[in-house]
C-alpha cells in the first residue's frame, strides 16, 4: 500500500531549481551549484526518490559492517533493478545523480519498451475489421443477442465457417459493452492467458481501465497465490462494479489453440462464479474441455454450431454478388452452395478463382461437378493468376501469425517497409484472405486456412526457404524485444542453438513475471545434445516452476512436479549418455592427469548433479512439512547442512537456506543459530542477486533477528525491505511478510495501535488471497494485542478464525497451538480452572520438545503464576533450563528469564532472582523490550520494584538500568489506568461488536499514484477545481478520481474519506 | 504404427508434407486415403489436428502394426 518515498529530490524545469520534498511538502530549493544545504540535510537521510532532468533513481544509504556507510543509486525499468554506487555523502551532489540517472537510463534503452508481448497484445484485444465483402446475417445476430441471456455462448465450429466475422459485426453493434481477446498459441501458460484476459476486460468501455491490476502484479510475481484466489479476487472486483444497464460481454475468439488443463480448469470455474452482469463468448473449432454438458443440463449454455453458421442460398448470393460481376445466377448460386455446402471459407475461394476465369460457366460446371478439396484451388487456381511479386510475397509471409509492414520487409526481404504495406494494402483490397486487425490498417493476419494452403505450397514449391524466412522472422522478433515471438521462431528453425542462446540471455525476464512454465515447455523441446548443453537452464527453469507452486493448491503442485520430474529426468538422461560416452568423466576425480577440459566437465557435472538433489528435496521437503512429518524432517537436516553455502548462485544458494530457516524457526525453535549464516548471505547477495533473492534472504533475516532479540534489527530490516517493495510497486504478499515481522517489534515495545495496524493489512491482504501462512500469523498477533488490551470481541474474533482456519484446511502448523491459544484466553478472562485442566494435561518430556510444547511452556508457567505456586513455577523452570535457556532460541530465553525472575522473587528466593534479572536486563534492555515484562502483569511489577529503593539499597544499578526498570513501572502504571488504552486511541479503533465483521472485509485500499496525489490534496481541504489545476488535469477526470476513492476507501464522503485514509495510513 | 485415414474429397497430394508425410491417394468414392507409417501418437494426433485445421471432414482411421491387413 502507499508506503510513499518519504522524501523526494525533484527538477523544476520552470523554476530551473531542485525542490526537496518530504511528505509531499516542499523543504528546500537550491540552484545546482548552491548545494550546502542539500549537503547538510543529507547528512540526516537514509533514503530518498530523485527525480532529476532524463531520468529517476531511488537513493540508499547502505551501512558497511565494519563501519563506514555508502550511498547506491537503484534505478527499476520494465523488469529489472540496476544498483550502482555512488560513494560517500559529500560526493552526492545533484550533478554526479543527474549523471548516474542519464547513465543507468540509457542502460535501460536496448531493453525494448514492450513487456513480453504486449505491443502485438494490443492487436489482439479488439475484434477484426470487418471484411469488404460483407453479408450482415441477421438470423445469426439476432441469434447471438438472444445466446445472451445464459452465462456462456459457444461458437463451435471448424475453420472458414465465418465465426470471427459473425462475431466482430456483432461486437461493432455492441461497442460500449463488449471485451474481446484473440487468443494464440503462446496463450498456453495460465499466467499469460489470465493477463491477456484482464487487460481484454480492461480495454471494455463499460469497466475500469484499473481492473484486475493486483490480480496481474500477483499472477506475475515469483510465488503466485493460488490461481483460484486470484480469480476469486477479480471476479470480487468485477462484481463490486456499479451497476450495467446491459451485460459486459467478453468474447474469446480461437479458443482451440488452448490446451493447458489448467487454463480449461480455471475458465470452468470463472464460467460457474461469473456476476450476473458478465457473460462469456467462446469462439472455438473444436469443443473444449469446460463442463459443457452441465451448463447445458442447466439451461447455462447457448450453441451456434455448423449448421447455423452455414450460408443459404440467399446469404451466398449476397455474398457472392460483392465478389463478382457480372453476378451469377440463381441456379448457379444453388449449385455452388450444394458444392460448398454453405461453407464460406469455400464460396469465397470459388469467387476468387471465378474472377479471372472468362470461361466462367465451363469453369463452374467442371467446379460443381468435382470432387476436390475446395482448398486446393488456392495454389492452382488463384496464387497462378497473381503477379509473381505478389505471390511470392504471399507465400514466404505466409509462416507469420501476424502481419505488418516491418515484419513483412523482413522476412520477405523487400527493399522498404513503404513497399510491404503497399503490398498489403493490394493484398486486402484484392480480398486475399487477409484479415485487418486495427482501424489504422497497419496489423493483419491471413485467414487460418488461406495461410494453411499457402504454407502447404511454400513447403512443396520452396522447402529450402522455410528456415531461412523463419530466421529473418526470429531476428526481428528478437531486435523488437519480442523474446516469445523470436524464441518460437527460432525453434522451427531447427536452430535450437540459437533459441536457447535467446532463451538464456531472457529467462528472467520469463522468471520474474512468473511465465517459468512458458520457458519449461520450450526446454522441453529441445533435443538431448542442447539439453546436456544447457542443462543449468533446464533445471533453473525447474525450480523457478516449483517457486510458483508453493502456494498452490494440491493438484496444480502435483502437476508442476511431475513437469520438474520430467525435466530432471530429461538432464538425467543427457548426463547419464555423457558419461557413456566418455568413460573418464566417472572415473574422474580418481584419475591422475586430467585434461583441464575434462576437470572442468567434471566439475560442471557436480554442479548439475547437485542442484538435481536440490529439486528432488524441494520437493520431498514441502511434501513432509504439509504433512507434518516431523521425522522426515529431522532426517534431512543432515543433507540440508551439506547442501548450505555450496552454490555459487544466488538463486540456488537460496534453496537451501530456505530449508533450512524453515527448519530451525519453525521445526526446532532454533532460529537465532541462522543469524550469522543470514547475515552473511545478505551481504554476499546483495550485489549480485535479483530482487526476489535479496528479499527473501531479508525475510528469514528479519525473523530470524526476532528469534536472536534483536528487535532492532528486526525492525531496520523489515523498513528497509518494506521501502525497497514500495519502490519496485511489488509484490503484496511479500510485503506483508515483513509487516508480520515489524508487528512483533512494536508488540514487544508496546506500540500496540502500530502493531495492530500493519496486522490490520496483513490480514486485509491474506484473506483477499486466501494465504494461510499469513493468516496465521494474522490471527496470533491480532490474539496477543487483543488479550494484551482486554479487547475481547477481537480475541474471539481471531481464536475463532484460527479454529475454522485450522479445521477448514487441516493446516498442518497449527492444529498443536489451538489449546494453548485457548488456555491463555481463559487466563485472560480469569478462568483459571479451566486452564489449571489444560495444564494439568500438558506433559514436557525428557526427549525432543515439538515446536508447539515451546510455545505451552510459557502459558503453562502462567497459569501456576495465576494459582500462586510460586516455588512449583521456579522448580518447573529450572528444571527446563537447558531447554529454553540457550542461544538458539533467544526470544525463548528471555520469556525464560522473566518468568524465572517472577518466580524467584515471588517464592522469595532474592538473590537467585537478582541473578536472573542482571541477565534479563543486559539482554532486554538495548532492544527496549516491554510487553515481556508487562504481560506477566503484577508479579512482576512486584518483582521490579525491589530493584528500586527504597527497597534495594545495597546492590547498585547501572543508571541506565535503573531508568529501564523506571520506564517498565511506569508503563506498568499506565497500563493498570486504562488497558485498553493504546487500541482506544488508535485511529483504526472499531466499535468493539463492529470489530469482527469489519476487520477481515476491509476497503480494497489499493490507490493509484494518481488517486493518491488527489487524495493527498483532498486532506488539504481543495476542491475540485483547485485538484484540477493543481494537476493540470481536466475537471471530469478529478471527478471520477474522487468517485473512485471514495469507493476505495468505503467512504460517503470527502471527509470520511480523508479520515479512512488517515485511519488506514495511506496520508 | 501404420494408420490409414479416409477424409472427405479430393486432397491434392502437395499436402503430403504438411499432414505427417503420409501417402495421399484419390478414391474413385470422392474420398481421400491418407497412410503410412507415424512414430507415435503424437506423431498422430498432430495430423488429426491438421485435418482439424483444414477443416476436412474425416470419414475413417483405421491402424495396424504393418499395414499388411489394411
Amino acid at each position: 500500500m502507499a508506503r510513499a518515498s518519504l522524501h523526494a529530490l525533484t527538477w523544476s524545469e520552470e523554476q530551473r531549481l531542485y525542490e526537496l520534498y518530504t511528505r509531499g511538502q516542499l523543504k528546500l530549493r537550491f540552484r545546482p551549484g548552491e548545494e550546502s544545504a542539500w549537503l547538510d540535510w543529507l547528512n540526516e537521510a537514509t533514503s530518498f526518490a530523485f527525480h532529476g532532468k532524463d531520468g529517476s533513481l531511488n537513493v540508499y544509504l547502505e551501512k558497511r559492517p565494519r563501519g563506514g556507510a555508502y550511498w547506491y543509486a537503484y534505478h527499476t525499468g520494465k523488469s529489472r533493478t540496476h544498483k550502482r554506487y555512488l560513494g560517500r555523502t559529500e560526493n552526492l551532489s545533484p550533478a554526479h545523480l543527474e549523471e548516474t540517472a542519464r547513465s543507468l537510463s540509457d542502460e535501460q534503452q536496448p531493453a525494448p519498451a514492450t513487456e513480453l508481448g504486449t505491443a502485438l497484445l494490443s492487436s489482439r484485444l479488439a475484434p477484426p475489421r470487418l471484411p469488404n465483402a460483407l453479408v450482415e446475417r441477421e438470423r445469426l445476430l439476432t441469434a447471438l443477442d438472444e445466446a445472451l441471456s445464459t452465462r456462456l455462448s459457444l461458437l463451435s465450429a471448424s475453420a472458414g465457417w465465418g465465426k470471427t466475422t459473425l462475431l466482430s459485426a456483432w461486437a461493432q453493434r455492441h461497442q460500449g459493452q463488449v471485451a474481446w481477446l484473440s487468443l494464440n498459441e503462446l496463450d498456453n501458460s495460465p499466467t499469460r492467458f489470465w493477463v491477456a484476459l484482464i487487460a481484454a476486460l480492461r480495454r471494455c468501455p463499460a469497466l475500469t481501465s484499473s481492473i484486475g491490476e493486483s490480480v496481474v502484479t500477483q499472477l506475475q510475481s515469483p510465488q503466485p497465490p493460488p490461481l483460484l484466489s486470484c480469480l476469486s479476487v477479480l471476479l470480487q472486483e468485477l462484481e463490486r462494479g456499479s451497476p450495467h444497464p446491459a451485460p459486459i460481454v467478453l468474447i474469446l475468439d480461437d479458443y482451440q489453440v488452448i490446451e493447458e488443463p489448467n487454463i480449461h480448469q480455471s475458465l470452468a470455474f470463472w464460467i460457474e462464479h461469473l456476476p450476473a452482469h458478465l457473460r462469456l463468448v467462446l469462439s472455438t473449432r473444436v469443443d473444449p474441455d469446460l463442463p459443457l454438458a452441465r451448463l447445458r443440463a442447466r439451461g447455462e449454455l447457448t450453441e451456434i454450431r455448423m449448421d447455423e453458421l452455414r450460408f443459404d442460398q440467399e446469404e451466398a448470393s449476397q455474398y457472392l454478388s460483392q465478389l463478382l460481376s457480372p453476378v451469377l445466377s440463381p441456379e448457379e448460386v444453388r449449385r455452388l452452395v450444394n458444392r460448398t455446402e454453405g461453407w464460406i471459407a469455400g464460396l469465397h475461394l470459388v469467387a476468387l478463382a471465378l474472377q479471372k476465369r472468362e470461361d466462367r460457366a465451363a469453369y463452374l460446371e467442371a467446379l460443381t461437378g468435382s470432387q476436390r478439396y475446395l482448398l486446393d484451388y488456392v495454389q492452382e487456381d488463384i496464387l497462378a493468376y497473381l503477379p509473381e511479386s505478389v505471390r511470392t510475397f504471399l507465400l514466404h509471409s505466409a509462416i507469420l501469425s501476424r502481419l505488418d509492414a516491418s515484419v513483412c520487409q523482413a522476412v520477405t526481404a523487400s527493399p522498404t517497409a513503404a513497399a510491404s504495406q503497399q503490398m498489403l494494402t493490394l493484398l486486402e483490397r484484392a480480398n486475399l484472405f487477409l484479415v485487418p486487425l486495427d482501424e489504422e490498417r497497419r496489423c493483419y493476419r491471413l485467414h487460418d486456412l488461406f495461410r494453411e494452403a499457402l504454407l502447404s505450397a511454400l513447403y512443396t514449391s520452396q522447402p529450402e526457404m522455410v528456415p531461412l524466412l523463419h530466421r529473418r522472422a526470429a531476428c526481428f522478433y528478437e531486435a523488437e524485444g519480442e523474446w516469445a515471438e523470436a524464441i518460437a521462431h527460432w525453434f522451427e528453425t531447427r536452430d535450437f542453438s540459437a533459441a536457447t542462446r535467446l532463451m538464456e540471455r531472457t529467462v528472467e525476464q520469463f522468471w520474474v513475471r512468473g511465465e517459468a512454465a512458458t520457458i519449461a515447455n520450450w526446454v522441453l523441446k529441445l533435443p538431448e545434445p542442447l539439453l546436456r548443453e544447457h542443462a543449468r537452464l533446464t533445471l533453473t527453469t525447474a525450480l523457478h516452476l516449483l517457486h510458483t507452486a508453493t502456494q498452490a493448491t494440491r493438484a496444480q503442485r502435483e502437476s508442476v512436479h511431475r513437469q520438474v520430474r520430467q525435466l530432471i529426468a530429461r538432464v538425467a538422461m543427457a548426463l547419464r549418455r555423457e558419461s557413456d560416452e566418455h568413460p573418464a568423466i566417472d572415473a574422474g576425480a580418481g584419475t591422475l592427469a586430467l585434461s583441464e577440459d575434462l576437470e572442468a566437465r567434471v566439475a560442471e557435472r557436480d554442479v548439475l548433479h547437485r542442484r538435481m538433489r536440490l529439486l528432488s528435496m524441494y520437493m520431498t521437503f514441502f511434501g513432509a512439512l504439509a504433512s507434518g512429518d516431523r521425522e522426515r524432517l529431522d532426517s534431512m537436516q543432515q543433507e540440508i547442512e551439506e547442501e548450505l553455502d555450496q552454490d555459487e548462485e544466488a538463486i540456488w544458494q537460496i534453496v537451501p537456506l530456505t530449508y533450512s530457516f524453515l527448519l530451525h524457526f519453525s521445526t526446532w525453535q532454533t532460529g537465532a543459530t541462522l543469524l550469522p549464516r543470514l547475515l552473511a548471505a545478505k551481504e554476499r547477495l546483495s550485489h549480485r542477486a535479483s530482487p526476489f533473492v535479496s528479499l527473501k534472504v531479508r525475510q528469514f533475516l528479519a525473523f530470524v533477528a526476532l528469534e536472536a532479540g534483536k528487535l532492532r534489527l528486526a525492525s531496520q530490516e523489515s523498513q528497509a525491505a518494506l521501502d525497497l517493495i514500495e519502490q519496485a510497486r511489488g509484490d503484496v504478499l511479500l510485503k506483508d511478510y515483513f509487516e508480520v515481522a515489524l508487528a512483533h517489534v512494536w508488540y514487544q515495545w508496546n506500540r500496540l495501535e502500530e502493531a495492530r495496524g500493519a496486522l490490520h493489512t496483513v490480514m486485509h491482504d491474506a484473506s483477499t488471497w486466501q494465504h494461510l501462512d499469513l493468516l496465521g500469523f494474522g490471527y496470533l498477533g491480532l490474539l496477543q494485542i487483543a488479550l494484551a488490551t482486554a479487547n475481547w470481541p477481537l480475541a474471539e474474533f481471531a481464536l475463532d478464525g484460527m479454529e475454522q482456519m485450522v479445521q477448514r484446511e487441516r493446516f498442518a502448523t497449527y492444529p498443536g497451538r489451538l489449546p494453548i491459544l485457548r488456555a491463555q484466553w481463559w487466563l485472560a478472562r480469569g478462568q483459571i480452572e479451566e486452564a489449571s485442566e489444560w495444564a494439568a494435561h500438558v506433559v514436557f518430556p525428557q526427549g525432543t520438545w515439538e515446536a508447539s510444547l515451546y510455545h505451552a511452556f510459557p502459558v503453562v508457567i502462567r497459569v501456576y503464576f495465576a494459582e500462586q505456586r510460586w516455588t512449583e513455577a521456579a522448580e518447573l523452570l529450572d528444571n527446563s533450563r537447558k531447554r529454553l535457556d540457550r542461544p538458539a532460541n533467544v526470544r525463548i530465553t528471555i520469556t525464560y528469564l522473566a518468568q524465572s525472575l517472577v518466580a524467584l522473587h515471588q517464592a522469595g528466593q532474592r538473590d537467585q532472582a537478582r541473578a536472573v534479572a542482571a541477565r534479563l536486563f543486559a539482554l532486554t534492555e538495548p532492544e527496549g523490550y516491554l510487553r515481556v515484562y508487562l504481560d506477566e502483569g503484577e508479579p512482576m511489577r512486584q518483582a521490579l520494584l525491589a530493584f528500586l529503593p527504597p527497597h534495594s539499597q545495597q546492590h547498585k544499578l547501572a543508571s541506565s538500568t535503573t531508568a529501564y526498570i523506571s520506564k517498565l513501572l511506569a508503563a506498568f502504571e499506565q497500563e493498570q489506568r486504562d488497558p485498553g488504552r493504546s487500541l482506544v486511541a488508535a485511529p483504526t479503533a472499531l466499535s468493539p461488536d463492529r470489530q469482527a465483521s469489519v476487520l477481515p472485509s476491509a476497503p480494497d485500499a489499493s490507490l493509484t499514484r494518481r488517486e493518491q496525489e488527489v487524495l493527498r490534496l483532498l486532506a488539504t481541504g481543495a476542491s475540485n477545481q483547485d485538484i484540477a489545476r493543481t494537476l493540470v488535469i481536466e475537471l471530469p477526470t478529478v471527478k471520477k478520481h474522487v468517485s473512485n476513492l471514495l469507493g476505495k476507501l468505503g467512504a460517503s464522503s470527502r471527509t470520511q474519506a480523508v479520515s479512512r485514509a488517515r485511519a488506514l495510513s495511506l496520508l | 504404427m501404420y494408420y490409414a485415414i479416409r477424409v472427405q474429397g479430393h486432397l491434392s497430394p502437395s499436402w503430403q508434407e504438411r499432414l505427417g508425410g503420409l501417402r495421399i491417394e484419390q478414391e474413385e468414392t470422392g474420398t481421400t486415403l491418407l497412410s503410412g507409417m507415424l512414430p507415435d501418437q503424437a506423431a498422430l494426433h498432430g495430423v488429426l489436428l491438421q485435418i482439424i485445421r483444414l477443416g476436412l471432414t474425416l470419414l475413417s482411421l483405421e491402424t495396424s502394426e504393418t499395414g499388411d491387413n489394411l
